[in-house]
């Protein structure tokens, strides 16, 4: 279950996709991700779904890792399904039961949200599986600072997403370790009931939290002694540059916006039955 | 010169009433390489960061390159001169990439970035480790580590390396890698190094062996003036180098061997001399 | 009853691209009551191998029987396993966890199940092997020093009273004294209670000087097997695999380069003592 997430991994090949600007990623994707929401049509989700095929086509993304990410969701896939096509409504009444009534405008409904579902999955999965992490803190960083002006802590925060990144993996062997080491003196994770489960917590949460602890002081000394002293001052290695690529990227964004908006106005007007609007 | 110089320092912990360093004086020459000896909880750990500037005394003066370290304006200017190098491999990488963790002092330095892409190169190849440049720290091994994290200290140009037990947490090829790499920077760079270890082969490879126990310093001079002392050094629970503890023995019973014998080869030239 | 391993091959993360052969094709009989040593570098599977023997990893193909234990079948009895295999990870202080020391080293005996003053009478006699005063018992573990608290992480498996104990580099991180002082603990063990030790180390004089037999891993496959003077005598093959000899070995290899007879086997300081007193080097002689 675990290794079927692929949202938050990053696959590290070189493609187009690969080499635009974080910043512009991140925009790109929730705009991408607001345009998902206001799209009404089927039409409208054609477009979207052709902008993402393009994408996945310029990142040289295999689809299957794609599609192994969308296993990990398939159970809020389903609840949407099945919420969606027992309680929408409508007039054609295929089968009813109590609340539940089954009907042919709640299937197209159904089938319109697990869509439009899996777009969201696929496009936020573009994002992370083509922008390394330290890339995308950069990313993160560079657009949070204008926000420094009004005393939001952008550097730290970024930092902070930074060392998190980079202990994520030392922490999880560590916890494999204890694990291990508790289970060797018997200790048992996955037997009786619910409090004893979570009273069978403690021997591992304990001692992860004061090894967290004490990482957490050796790592700021260390840091203080590379003369760390906050965001003022420092300069950077990765230098994010907006490049010919994000112009290409950037144009294509803007043909797309411009069609899911014509798709809300225009095609609502002109085929009323062709879009059906939801 | 002195590049360090300590005097009649003493610390003592906010919380406790533990003295833990009771008087400490000490200066380190330029392009010496000293090696702080001392069992667990002798204090040299907190000499380490004292010297590094890392911790201020309570009481008397420590001065790296003629700065003060209790003066709030110099602890940049001191944390770039005097690199530190810590125990644990795994807690002082901070990022996620080798470079960028390289990168990571420069950037507080504010270096630029041509300038820090052409140190990164020089100082990765200093320690041989120029082919994990684009590696994850936490996929290397605990010597791989450590010369990274030796890596980002040179990167900052510091005058002096002050290593504290980088060597404890390694198994002995990784120690091996750590002190071919501390070696070569001390002989052939001319960089002045302040080792701290509980191992005694890495203390022979010095120019000088200050022993602490109980927070001072209680012997002092060269690997051969040291190791020669058995006996005291076996009442502060610290080995001698065994093939010195071998030429005691033999000089108890009656050889004729110079008590400061210190490796295999000099045993070995004495008991049948290479043709 | 005995450790019986053949064919043990342990493959992680088969079918992936991360497919990692750890263990491949080991065959070990350890009798009863043997001070074995297992040394071998980083990633020579010697880890992976002592995990086996308490059923925290299963083997991928082969078999392994310990203590009458068939550890292939569907169902191990793994309480049982365990409490009859103590095993003693590296850095053990990490993984101390109660409010006192006697709480943590109470914490394996009470998931064996066993009565309350039988785990109070086993808690105290842990401590007092591992040479912890009755003072630190009430004392949280977060504050003792660091050799006090690897003990007490050690007492809370002696506290089991394995039939087999297995430490992975108890001495890791020690100052000589420390080293001593855990060193013995576990001679005092295995004199009291006749178990099986397999120890994990590092430091190959401590191993010349306290095993019976060394193991050497390398790549996952046993590359040497027998006593520390067979195993240590091979000076050459032990440094083609990264690995250190006691320093004597290696003086013993210098001196006979230059024409000395000194016999193989010898790997201890003391022996080197006795055979150069013997040789009458330097104008000594045995007095």
């Amino acid at each position: 279950m675990l290794k079927d997430i692929t949202v938050g991994q990053y696959y590290p090949i070189d493609s187009f996709v690969h080499r635009l600007d974080p910043r512009f990623k991140i925009i790109a994707v929730f705009v991408y991700i607001i345009a998902a929401f206001f799209v009404k049509t089927y039409i409208g989700l054609g477009v979207l779904f052709a902008f993402l095929c393009v994408c996945v086509a310029a990142s040289k993304l295999p689809v299957r890792m794609l599609l192994r990410g969308l296993k990990a969701i398939y159970i809020l896939l389903a609840f949407t399904f099945v919420f969606n096509a027992l309680l929408s409504g409508g007039e054609t009444v295929y089968f009813s039961f109590w609340i539940f009534r089954l009907t042919k405008e709640g299937l197209v409904r159904a089938v319109f949200m697990a869509l439009r579902l899996v777009l969201l999955i696929t496009g936020a999965s573009v994002l992370t599986l083509t922008t390394a992490p330290i890339t995308l803190t950069d990313g993160i960083e560079a657009l949070l600072r204008p926000l420094a002006k009004i005393k939001f802590p952008a550097h730290e925060v970024a930092m902070m997403m930074t060392i998190a990144l980079r202990f994520i993996p030392t922490l999880m062997e560590e916890a494999d370790r204890i694990t291990k080491a508790q289970s060797a003196r018997g200790a048992s994770f996955d037997e009786g009931g619910l409090l004893h489960r979570a009273k069978a917590v403690i021997p591992l949460l304990v001692p992860l939290f004061v090894s967290a602890f004490r990482r957490a002081e050796e790592l700021a000394m260390a840091m203080e002694a590379r003369c760390y002293h906050g965001g003022e001052g420092r300069t950077r290695l990765h230098v994010l540059k907006f490049t010919w690529r994000d112009g290409v990227g950037t144009a294509a964004f803007v043909a797309l916006i411009a069609l899911i908006a014509l798709d809300a106005s225009v095609f609502v007007v002109l085929f009323p039955m062709l879009s059906g609007s939801f | 010169m002195d590049m360090i110089k300590a005097e009649n320092v003493l610390y003592t912990y906010e919380d406790g009433d533990t003295q833990i360093l009771q008087g400490i004086s000490l200066a380190v020459r330029k392009g010496e390489f000293l090696c702080i000896l001392g069992h667990n909880g002798s204090g040299k750990s907190t000499l380490a960061k004292l010297l590094g500037g890392l911790f201020t005394p309570t009481g008397g003066k420590v001065e790296v390159c003629g700065m003060d370290t209790s003066d709030e304006k110099n602890f940049l200017a001191i944390r770039q001169k005097a690199g530190m190098v810590f125990q644990n491999p795994d807690n002082q990488l901070v990022a996620t990439v080798v470079e960028d963790d390289i990168a990571f002092g420069m950037e507080n330095l504010g270096i630029e970035r041509e300038e820090m892409n052409r140190r990164i190169d020089e100082v990765l190849q200093t320690v041989g480790m120029t082919e994990f440049r684009k590696s994850a720290p936490h996929k290397l091994s605990g010597g791989q580590k450590q010369r990274i994290a030796i890596a980002g200290m040179l990167a900052m140009r510091p005058e002096i390396l002050i290593l504290d037990e980088p060597t404890a947490m390694l198994d002995p090829m990784g120690r091996r890698e750590v002190m071919r790499s501390v070696e070569s920077l001390c002989r052939n760079d001319g960089m002045t190094v302040v080792h701290i270890t509980h191992f005694m082969e890495e203390a022979i490879l010095a120019d000088r062996v200050a022993v602490m126990s109980e927070g001072q310093i209680i012997m002092q001079g060269t690997p051969r003036e040291v190791f020669s002392q058995q006996e005291r050094l076996r009442e502060l629970a610290l080995d001698v180098p065994q093939m010195t503890s071998l030429a005691h023995s033999l000089i108890r019973h009656g050889a004729d061997l110079p008590p400061d014998i210190l490796t295999i080869e000099e045993l070995a030239d004495r008991i049948c001399p290479s043709r | 009853m005995s450790i019986t391993i053949k064919h043990l091959s342990h493959i992680y993360a088969p079918g992936t691209p991360f497919e990692y052969a750890a263990l491949s094709d080991v065959c070990l009989e350890i009798p009863d009551g043997q001070y074995v040593a297992v040394i071998g570098h980083t990633g020579s599977g010697k880890s992976t191998l002592i995990q086996h023997l308490n059923g925290l990893i299963r083997p991928t193909s082969g078999s392994i029987t310990v203590q009458g234990i068939d550890l292939t079948e569907k169902k191990v009895p793994l309480r049982e396993l365990r409490r009859r295999v103590g095993l003693v990870f590296q850095y053990p202080e990490y993984q101390l966890f109660e409010e006192t020391v006697a709480k943590d080293v109470a914490f394996g005996p009470g998931n064996l199940g066993l009565s309350q003053e039988e785990i109070t009478e086993r808690v105290n006699e842990a401590l007092n092997l591992v040479g912890l005063p009755e003072s630190v018992a009430e004392m949280s573990p977060f504050d003792l020093s660091g050799g006090q608290k690897r003990r007490a992480a050690i007492a809370g498996v002696l506290s089991m009273r394995p039939e087999v104990l297995v430490l992975d580099e108890p001495i890791a991180g020690l100052d000589p004294l420390g080293r001593h002082e855990i060193l013995s603990l576990v001679e005092n063990y295995r004199r009291k209670y006749g178990a099986t030790v397999i120890l994990v180390s590092h430091n190959m004089d401590d191993v010349a000087d306290i095993a019976e037999r060394v193991i050497v891993m390398n790549k996952g496959t046993v590359a040497l097997d027998g006593s520390p003077r067979q195993v240590f005598s091979q000076t050459e093959q032990m440094r083609s695999m990264g690995l250190d000899v006691p320093q004597v070995a290696i003086l013993a290899d210098l001196l006979r380069s230059r024409g000395m007879d000194v016999p193989q086997g010898i790997i201890t300081e003391q022996e080197m003592l006795g055979y150069l007193l013997d040789k009458g080097v330097a104008g000594c002689s045995r007095t």
